[in-house]
């Protein structure tokens, strides 16, 4: 019997059968960050109304068995629909991570500085394929609106009058259709959305380099500026997160009907997150989503004005150059030399969303606005590093040495905060920062002892202020004393 | 309950209902809007509204009102630039003493102000996303207490509103495309459309005097932002309808003369 595998991109509409979905990723528990999840490039010009959506494509299956299904609103013609560098997703994700940045206190005897290190990036792993058994079925016309041949894919526009008809269509072609996909087809249908379907054409596949799939692009000129989740959670009771990089002109994207909020950011959190960063913001991520379902998470939001000579802070990775942005579909910028740190001039906003969806929180497909929200926005977490003392004589050691701790506890309140973790877990943490604090308090009261021991000091060395004024005035009484005798003795 | 009754002025708990939600969405829902823009805001509405008072003589009642636009303002419009606030809370309170016809405003003042506000500077937006669902509820018991307090006739405007939308959307959404239910209700959870329904197209002194009237233009404005919301996916549909139908009032309201609408006070009429 042969299987298809299929994408579950983010538009992904297709082929998803619940049970095997959820089923195939519980099994496989791998170290990937998001499982389940999408990346999508949105590019929208606001002026023109033009969408440019590109899908990343990371199937890890035989290529010859991978098929994707996308309802489109208007027919594509060939020059609409491209196919990319993989790269460029990596690029766009790896800018606009989550990241921590790291500070490094100096030594408390000298002048206190602060260097900031280059943050770590964030690598989502993506992993949607599904296992899905062929069924043979029967089918009823469906209109072939256009057939391309694109990169290594062989595309598809359809167009249908009834679900069921389409339905068997992709059937009999190789695309299981879940039972519960009709639920969603037939508005589709009914709204006309034409439906975009790619298959892998293995010679091409085979004449071009490199063993990967390369990601879809799609440009059409609409006023909707949405995605359709729907198709993709036909029969899925799981979540799946998606990846939203959109790229407009005047501000910071939207949903317009869920509610999109900021993810907790710019927080001193514990040294021991560098290691497990990826985990900390799974975390973070989780606990931010659970007290939202039904939210989507800015993960980062940008101004990259060409005249804005900030892109980022502190940048992960350069900022996206001109060539990139072009290739994302980006069409309304001005190619430059070299001028404020970019090689264009125009308005651009990057905005990078995080979206975990199911078929209960996210009833509708995603509709997006674009604002005019200019603020930046990142997804920052600060790690800061103690300085390393080796001579404890100096007294600004101490009181160091209490901030530190004072940091490490709120270091870990934050911690519990916006993550699962809890502080008890981390009491090692702070407690070296109390050892240190007591060992050093018992050097000194031993010193003191020392000194007590050895000589015993006219004046006991806390007394000493209050006590100068004392000592002077007996001083001078002495020596005016001493005179008055020397006088008394020479007139004798 | 005797002071609730003694008080008897709905402006004043239009302004703890609104005021709530203000207070909610700032501390809970981390809207993007500070304290300062709060205080800037309230300071230029008050303001402008005193010197109207000053300028002619009007009751200082009146400015009530003013921090039910300011309220208005701080719940719908967002704006990168503390400039842009002013500006918008200039013209919705200006709007209220210079656009009139047979003494009554042709423009509900805080649409004017944020329609306004949105086409001239290009700083500002409207954000139907950010209510979220989890604040639904608290949207719902606001409205219905303030269902309770006040007369429902002059809730009707909103509600003929939000059912002939309802109506319509059902029948498109579900009955016509096939949409689930929870589709269609996940459209009412729009803090937004709640606000826009109960708070702006009820406001009595920009509406048709005739109650018939204005339960069939309320209708066309349903249709209107209907029309716009599902074949333009203008998700702000209800404000700009509302901007564009506001002049037809004093046309709607010459085919019957019923009096225009005073606010009710125990001590005195006021007359902005």
């Amino acid at each position: 019997m042969k299987k298809i595998k299929l994408l579950g991109i983010a538009l992904t509409t297709c082929t998803i059968s619940a049970q095997a979905f959820c089923g195939f990723y519980v099994a496989k528990a791998d170290g990937k960050l998001f499982n389940k999840s999408s990346q999508v490039i949105m590019v929208r010009n606001s002026s023109t109304q033009k969408n440019t959506i590109t899908m990343a494509n990371d199937y890890e299956g035989d290529f010859k068995e991978f098929a994707m299904v996308v309802p489109v609103p208007v027919v594509l013609r060939e020059k609409d629909i491209k196919v990319v560098r993989k790269d460029l997703f990596e690029r766009f994700d790896g800018y606009s991570a989550p990241r921590l940045a790291e500070y490094y206190d100096e030594n408390p005897c000298w002048d206190y500085r602060i260097y900031e290190s280059k943050g770590l990036s964030l690598n989502y792993s993506l992993n949607d394929n599904v296992v899905i058994e062929k069924n043979k079925n029967e089918y009823n016309g469906v209109t072939i609106e256009a057939e391309y041949e694109i990169g290594e894919y062989d595309i598809l526009i359809l167009s249908a009058t009834e679900s069921s008809g389409l339905k068997n269509w992709l059937t009999d072609n190789g695309y299981k259709i879940p039972e519960k996909a009709n639920e969603v087809l037939t508005p589709y249908i009914k709204d006309d959305m034409k439906f975009f379907v790619a298959k892998v054409n293995t010679k091409r596949l085979n004449n071009r380099r490199g063993n990967y799939l390369s990601p879809l692009q799609i440009s059409f000129t609409h006023k909707k500026f949405m995605l359709p989740i729907r198709l993709g959670m036909a029969n899925s009771n799981g979540n799946q997160d998606l990846i939203v990089y959109a790229l407009t002109q005047n501000g910071r994207v939207e949903t317009s009907n869920y509610r999109t909020q900021v993810m907790p950011s710019n927080t001193d959190v514990p040294l021991f997150v560098r290691d497990v960063f990826g985990d900390f913001y799974k975390s973070v991520f989780s606990k931010a989503w659970t007290n939202n379902k039904s939210s989507a998470f800015v993960e980062y939001s940008w101004d990259l004005d060409g005249k804005n000579f900030t892109k980022c802070d502190p940048c992960n990775t350069t900022p996206p150059a001109a060539q990139e942005l072009s290739n994302a579909g980006v069409d309304w910028l001005r190619s430059t030399r070299n001028n404020w740190g970019a090689n264009y001039s125009g308005k651009l906003h990057f905005t990078r969303l995080h979206i975990r969806y199911n078929r209960k929180t996210y009833p509708q497909d995603l509709a997006f606005i674009e604002t005019k929200n200019k603020e930046n926005f990142q997804c920052r977490y600060v790690l800061r590093n103690p300085a390393k003392i080796k001579d404890e004589s100096c007294d600004k050691v101490l009181p160091y040495y209490q901030k530190v701790l004072d940091r490490r506890n709120i270091e870990l309140d934050n911690l519990e905060d916006i993550t699962w973790w809890e502080r008890e877990w981390y009491s090692a943490y702070p407690k070296k920062y109390e050892n240190k604090i007591t060992r050093l308090k018992a050097q000194q009261n031993q010193k003191e002892d020392e000194n007590q021991n050895n000589i015993v000091p006219v004046f006991p060395s806390g007394t000493i202020p209050p006590v100068n004024p004392v000592f002077i005035i007996g001083f001078i009484a002495f020596v005016f004393s001493f005179i008055r005798l020397y006088k008394i003795k020479t007139s004798n | 309950m005797n002071l609730i009754l003694k008080l008897k002025n709905p402006r004043i708990f239009q302004i703890i209902f609104l005021g709530s939600f203000l207070i909610f969405g700032l501390f809970f829902l981390e809207w993007k809007i500070n304290l300062l823009v709060v205080s800037v805001l309230f300071f230029t509405v008050t303001g402008t509204q005193f010197l109207a008072i000053k300028k002619l003589k009007l009751s200082y009642a009146s400015l009530l009102s003013a921090i039910i636009s300011g309220l208005g303002l701080l719940l719908l419009l967002r704006a990168n630039s503390i400039k842009t606030y002013i500006l918008a809370a200039i013209i919705t309170i200006a709007s209220k003493f210079i656009i009139k016809h047979k003494g009554k405003h042709i423009f509900n003042p805080v649409n004017f102000g944020i329609i306004l506000t949105i086409v001239l500077t290009g700083d500002a937006w409207i954000s139907p996303g950010q209510w979220g669902s989890s604040s639904l509820y608290i949207l719902i018991i606001g409205i219905f207490s303030w269902l309770v307090l006040i007369e429902v006739k002059q809730l009707i405007t909103g509600i003929v509103f939000l059912s002939t939308l309802f109506i319509l959307e059902t029948v498109y959404l579900n009955l016509y495309l096939g949409w689930p239910m929870d589709f269609v209700l996940h459209k009412f959870t729009s803090g937004s459309l709640l606000l826009f329904s109960f708070f702006m197209i009820t406001d009595p002194r920009t509406t048709p005097n005739n109650s018939k009237i204005r339960a069939i233009w309320s209708s066309i404005v349903a249709l209107l932002s209907f029309c716009l919301m599902e074949f333009h996916y203008l998700s702000s549909a209800p404000f700009w309808v509302l901007f564009f139908i506001s002049p037809l009032t004093p046309f709607l309201n010459n085919i019957n003369s019923t009096p225009s609408f005073q606010w009710k006070s125990n001590n005195q009429k006021s007359t902005q």
